[in-house]
């Protein structure tokens, strides 16, 4: 086995003395990608502010159509979320899940749209959330 | 920030639960000592710069799964020298592509520290590299064989060879006097 090499503490100095650190830019990328990062972190939360209200409005807006204008005939057999509740949604997908429930119907499976196995109002506002969603969940 | 009490692993973990100020203060703490790992293997300090910056970036990206089981610059020394690597292949390249031209070497006014910066040039790179990741990086054997996947005793040989060289070395050898 080796033993430890020993390097002179005056040597090691010298050493450190040949590499000098450099005069860094003030617009050194990483901190301007950390400090985007940093901005990114707090973005969500108002698309999250954003969304939210967009969706309350645009359920109210479903109810109140609803309310007035009672559509008659039957709805449609199939929702267009039909591959789950990852699928992209269109408001007209919340209004027709809103005329479902409104009208006592046993939906399909395939409306639960968040996932917890029930089917209701909580599935319409996921659905108007996610038709009014800005992209950002991705991000 | 740059004094930033924290350990590297404590800013890690605040890096994976969000705190934005976190990672700058791991780049702020290390990008000096990254600069100077990629100067050794590039030929200039822009590029070396690129390197380190490179580097962390790599890092900024890796960070919210990253668990720590070394020092961050054993983590880190891979990655830097990987990235200053290929910058040095990148300045081969457009030097090939360029008349040649003689590169000056860098001029130290004193004459002790010209002479063992050329002591340091004719090492072979690798006794070279493990010498400085101890002498100036103060990282352990144990940390130097991890950061280059090599035996301990490679290490130790590495060091033993490079400190027996500048010591034969007529003008250094008063730095092994006592």
């Amino acid at each position: 086995m080796h033993d430890d090499p020993h390097i002179p503490d005056r040597l090691a100095r010298d050493l450190g003395r040949l590499e000098s650190p450099p005069a860094w830019p003030a617009d050194d990328p990483v901190l301007v990608a950390a400090r985007r990062l940093r901005g990114r972190t707090r973005r969500p939360l108002r698309v999250a502010g954003w969304s939210a209200g967009l969706a309350a409005a645009a359920g109210l807006a479903i109810s109140t159509i609803v309310w007035f204008h009672p559509v008659r005939q039957g709805p449609a057999g199939t929702p267009a979320l039909a591959s789950g509740p990852a699928s992209p949604a269109t408001m007209l997908d919340a209004y027709r899940l809103t005329l479902i429930l409104d009208r006592r119907e046993t939906p399909a499976t395939t409306w639960d749209a968040d996932g917890n196995g029930a089917i209701d109002r909580a599935d319409v506002d996921t659905l108007a959330a996610r038709a009014v969603s800005l992209g950002e969940a991705s991000s | 920030m740059p004094n930033d009490p924290r350990t590297d692993q404590e800013l890690l973990d605040a890096v994976r639960a969000g705190d934005p100020t976190a990672f700058e203060a791991l780049y702020l703490r290390h990008r000096d000592w990254a600069f100077r790992v990629a100067r050794r293997f590039t030929s200039e300090d822009a590029r070396a710069m690129d390197a380190a910056q490179e580097s962390f970036l790599f890092l900024l990206k890796r960070a919210p799964t990253l668990r720590l089981t070394a020092r961050l610059t054993t983590f880190l020394y891979p990655t830097v020298k990987h990235h200053a690597l290929a910058q040095r292949r990148s300045v081969d390249q457009a030097d090939a592509d360029r008349p040649a031209e003689v590169r000056a070497p860098p001029i130290h006014t004193d004459e002790r520290l010209a002479l063992l910066e050329s002591a340091l040039a004719r090492l072979p790179d690798p006794q070279r590299e493990a010498l400085l990741m101890q002498a100036v990086d103060g990282m352990t054997h144990g940390e130097i064989a991890l950061a280059l996947s090599i035996p301990l005793g490679t290490v130790k040989s590495r060091i033993h060879a490079a400190v027996n060289t500048l010591r034969s070395d007529g003008p250094l050898r008063g730095y092994f006097e006592d």
